[in-house]
């Protein structure tokens, strides 16, 4: 499968391209944040607080006063950079894993699959909490524990892929070419399941960021004040009846992200379908 | 004679982004009662496609059509699926390229046949009698134990005898018209030579007519009277089977015959380059690249059906075919 | 010193199926060699072995009993480091479908470059130069050579593969079912090409195909394979026709060429079920079931293969010396 083949066929869709260009927003505003931000994120000004959406606070502020845009656009920083790290590291476990289980067959693919199984009969969150409950509280330890369960997905439909590509007349090719096993992995496995491996990292990628806003949420991952989607949900839950508004920024944004990424992520797999038919 | 099958003026277009692409021309050809008509031709030259088109099974989002199909005197409308359907269940009938796919692995060959005896329009039959006449129709394919090869599910039984389940199916419901399409390909030496030999017997005996589709010259010569040589959508050449297997006419099918090696260690003499792609057709003679013969007005121009000989029909400039009046030099 | 020796070679599977598992003889007791520059024919139908016995010899597999030696040494090597193999290069193989022969997101360069990168010590210029004289040399024009494999014919591809199986100058070509995927007028082609790099050099072929007519035009020798096993060999293939095996002969008389005028028998005949002759333990000749002078003999006692003339040898109890 051609990459380059991949990306023009998705940019055929107009809701691809839609949905990519507000991501492609939230992400350049995240990164701008400094730049953007009328306001220090956890300045306080407990006078203010309360206020209503005006010029000087567009979203207006929270129950200490602080001004909520620059904590929506701050917390764009900590929820997509935090979910994007653990996506990336669980891809990269599980896709190695997942590639060698499949090329080299016998044992290593029972032993890895067999741990596959295992991690899968338990329940996702209650592994976190139980995790999270042993070595503490913070971000760091939520990815750690997510990413524990996480590689699995990756590593599961690699390992199909990997196996499926083996067999394959032009890996055989490659070996009478006096290739090495990391020569063929590398120059021709890896290559072909990219495009696979990119539709389930985005749909994963979406699945993170929920998970990570909601373990902030629970108190367990980002921890006050730094601003995250999740926490501000959680600090807005008290004032649901005086403030709705400290609650509706930060979940818009959270339901933007996921529904562009999930639908991204859809389209990819589609994409790739047409592809092999 | 009557002709039971008269396909005139078929054309096939293909619809892709808006365009329409004309994969079939103006194919034309009769099958009279009894008798076999081959189509040789090499992959995408349309010859499948046709196939599928006659027996109404092209999807009409995909595909258009211009032309007429009759059936025993009666005009068929393609492009209508339930008229279609019945009509092919009744008194046409389909054997395919790889019978390995044709089955569907989860049921046994048993219910594959009780479904096919089933099918509106048939005389009702109750599940004793439809065993029977399965049993009946294997015998006749000569599989030994079609008690148990009923029981058994496609997976377990080896391309031949799946090749000649098929016909079997097609046979349970008494067809006029049998077109096969590839049916030896996929199978091994011996095997065609049996498959053959089964479709010949079944002609003689049953009195039906057989449209077979084949690339192999050999298959075509046994079992066919006439043939038809399709090249890039068209028929180039078309006559009775002694004719043109030992008399060709049209370049192509010199070329085409000449590129078997006959058991010789000559050095072969090949036709260079490949077919054209379907996007790539121009206006003129399909071959026109290819051709050793090829002249200037080949490039522009693509005759009509010219004939040579009686039933010999052949579509080439250089040949006397002729369009709207310049002749070939 | 012959090219390649294979000696005995056998090479068994599992196969579980639905609760009854079995050993299947995919190739059993082969033996046969090949000299320099010559090209041996194998002919047999599908599921016979013939493909397990070519990925045996280029060493793809590794023979569960018996030997397969080129120039002497061991295709399977002992050395594990990475799994190359010790005759990369040097033993090359064209498959069957070019389209899964080669990495679809290859250009036509990059898929022959690949031997020449892997094995020979060359500078990037030297490389290029040599991938445009391989891809010149299989009548693939320098303008293609950046069209990614997908975009070529079925013929075209087949032509890039031939081209990187001799990159790195072969001294064993094993070709599988080369042809089988093409057209008819394509397979011309590439019967010539592969006819015209014969004359050319010490190359030597191993024809793979169940296609009789192509092997008689490119091999001096052929070998005839039923049920994982050989059943008749003949070292000059001027003694096509003169064929003994009753197998052989059905195969010979199944060739349906459109030329031969002569009518040939018109009944058809029955086959059954039973292909179980590629099970372990099964003793007995397999093609008895479907042999017409089978007698008890063929059912009990497997025939062992024999020399009956110089440059034939037949495994068939039937015939006699």
């Amino acid at each position: 499968m051609n990459l380059k083949k991949f990306f023009k066929k998705l940019m055929k869709r107009k809701m691809t391209v839609f949905f990519g260009v507000i991501i492609l927003v939230i992400v350049l505003a995240g990164i701008l944040a400094p730049l953007i931000a009328p306001h220090d994120p956890l300045e306080q000004n407990l006078e203010l607080k309360f206020s209503m959406p005006s010029a000087e606070y567009p979203m207006g502020t929270d129950h200490l006063g602080r001004c909520i845009f620059s904590r929506v656009l701050f917390a764009t920083r900590t929820t997509l950079g935090f979910s994007m790290l653990c996506t990336v590291l669980a891809a990269v476990i599980g896709i190695t894993l997942g590639i060698i289980a499949g090329y080299k067959g016998g044992v290593t693919d029972t032993i890895i699959m067999r741990l596959c199984d295992v991690l899968y009969a338990f329940p996702g969150i209650v592994l976190v909490m139980a995790i999270v409950g042993v070595i503490g509280v913070g971000i760091f330890n939520i990815i750690i524990a997510m990413l524990i369960l996480q590689w699995l997905w990756y590593a599961r439909v690699s390992r199909n892929l990997a196996a499926s590509e083996k067999v394959r007349s032009y890996v055989a090719a490659a070996r009478l070419c006096g290739a090495s096993d990391w020569k063929i992995i590398f120059r021709h496995i890896l290559p072909n399941i990219i495009p696979n491996m990119l539709a389930i990292f985005t749909v994963d990628f979406g699945h993170t960021i929920m998970s990570i806003s909601g373990y902030s949420f629970l108190g367990l991952g980002v921890q006050a004040p730094q601003a995250e989607w999740g926490a501000m949900i959680n600090e807005g839950r008290n004032y649901i009846n005086a403030d709705p508004w400290m609650m509706f920024w930060p979940g818009i944004m959270i339901l933007l992200v996921v529904v562009s990424v999930n639908i991204i992520g859809d389209h990819m797999r589609d994409a790739l379908d047409g592809q092999s038919s | 004679m009557e002709n039971i099958l008269e396909v005139e003026n078929l054309q096939i277009f293909l619809k892709k982004n808006r365009q329409k692409i004309n994969a079939v021309d103006q194919v034309t050809f009769g099958i009279e009662k009894g008798r076999t008509l081959g189509i040789i031709g090499e992959s995408g030259s349309g010859k499948s496609l046709t196939c599928m088109a006659v027996m109404g099974l092209l999807d009409r989002k995909m595909w258009q059509f211009e032309g007429n199909v009759s059936l025993q005197g009666k005009k068929l409308d393609i492009t209508k699926r339930k008229q279609m359907s019945q009509i092919c269940g009744n008194r046409m009938a389909l054997i395919m390229q790889n019978p390995m796919s044709a089955f569907n692995p989860v049921i046994t060959i048993g219910q594959h046949f009780y479904e096919t005896l089933g099918k509106p329009g048939l005389p009702k039959t109750g599940k004793e009698q439809m065993k029977k006449i399965a049993v009946e129709l294997l015998e006749k394919m000569y599989i030994r134990d079609p008690e148990s090869v009923l029981r058994s599910y496609a997976f377990q039984l080896s391309g031949g005898m799946l090749q000649r389940i098929m016909i079997a199916l097609a046979l349970a419901v008494q067809p006029d018209l049998l077109i096969a399409d590839e049916p030896t390909t996929a199978l091994d030496l011996s095997v065609q030579n049996e498959i053959v030999k089964i479709l010949k017997e079944l002609q003689r005996k049953y009195g039906m007519s057989i449209l077979i589709v084949s690339h192999d010259l050999g298959v075509i010569k046994e079992l066919a009277d006439e043939v038809a040589v399709m090249y890039a959508g068209n028929i180039v050449e078309k006559g009775s089977a002694k004719e043109i297997l030992l008399n060709p006419s049209h370049p192509y099918s010199k070329g085409l015959f000449c590129s078997r090696p006959a058991f010789s260690k000559e050095r072969l003499t090949v036709m260079e380059g490949q077919p054209p792609v379907l996007e790539e057709r121009g206006s003129g003679c399909g071959f026109y690249p290819r051709c050793p013969e090829k002249c200037e007005a080949c490039k522009a121009y693509f005759p009509d059906a010219c004939t040579v000989d009686r039933k010999h029909q052949i579509k080439c400039l250089k040949r006397g075919g002729d369009v709207n009046g310049i002749a070939g030099s | 010193m012959e090219l390649l020796e294979v000696d005995q070679a056998e090479k068994s599977y599992n196969i579980r199926k639905f609760g009854n598992s079995y050993r299947l003889m995919a190739v059993n007791d082969v033996s046969f060699s090949l000299k320099k520059g010559s090209c041996v024919g194998l002919v047999g139908e599908s599921g016979c072995g013939k493909s397990t016995l070519g990925r045996l010899i280029t060493g793809l597999e590794k023979p569960t009993k018996g030997q397969v030696r080129f120039l002497g040494e061991s295709v399977y090597s002992a050395t594990k480091r990475g799994r190359k193999l010790p005759f990369a290069g040097k033993i090359q193989m064209v498959f069957q479908d070019s389209y899964d022969a080669v990495n679809p997101r290859y250009t036509a360069e990059q898929i022959v470059e690949e031997p020449l990168r892997n094995l020979m010590h060359l500078s990037v210029k030297e490389r290029k130069m040599k991938v445009s004289e391989l891809l010149r040399k299989v009548g693939i024009p320098d303008s293609e050579k950046n069209k990614y494999a997908m975009e070529f014919s079925g013929g075209q591809l087949q032509r890039v593969c031939i081209a990187r199986a001799l990159a790195c100058e072969p001294q064993l070509l094993v070709l599988d079912e080369p042809l089988s995927s093409l057209d008819v007028s394509v397979q011309a082609q590439i019967l010539n090409l592969l006819g015209d790099i014969k004359d050319e050099g010490n190359l030597s072929y191993l024809l793979i195909s169940h296609d009789l007519e192509a092997i008689y035009y490119l091999a001096d020798s052929i070998i005839v394979m039923y049920g994982g096993q050989i059943m008749e060999q003949i070292d000059d293939i001027s003694l096509f026709y003169e064929m003994k095996h009753p197998y052989t002969k059905m195969l010979l008389s199944s060739i349906p060429s459109y030329r031969n005028q002569e009518e040939k028998s018109e009944t058809a005949e029955s086959i059954w079920m039973d292909l179980g002759v590629q099970k372990e333990g099964y003793t007995g000749c397999p093609y008895y079931g479907r042999c017409p002078e089978g007698k008890e003999v063929c059912k009990q006692k497997r025939p062992e293969i024999r020399k009956i003339r110089k440059g034939q040898t037949v495994a068939c109890h039937m015939i006699d010396d």
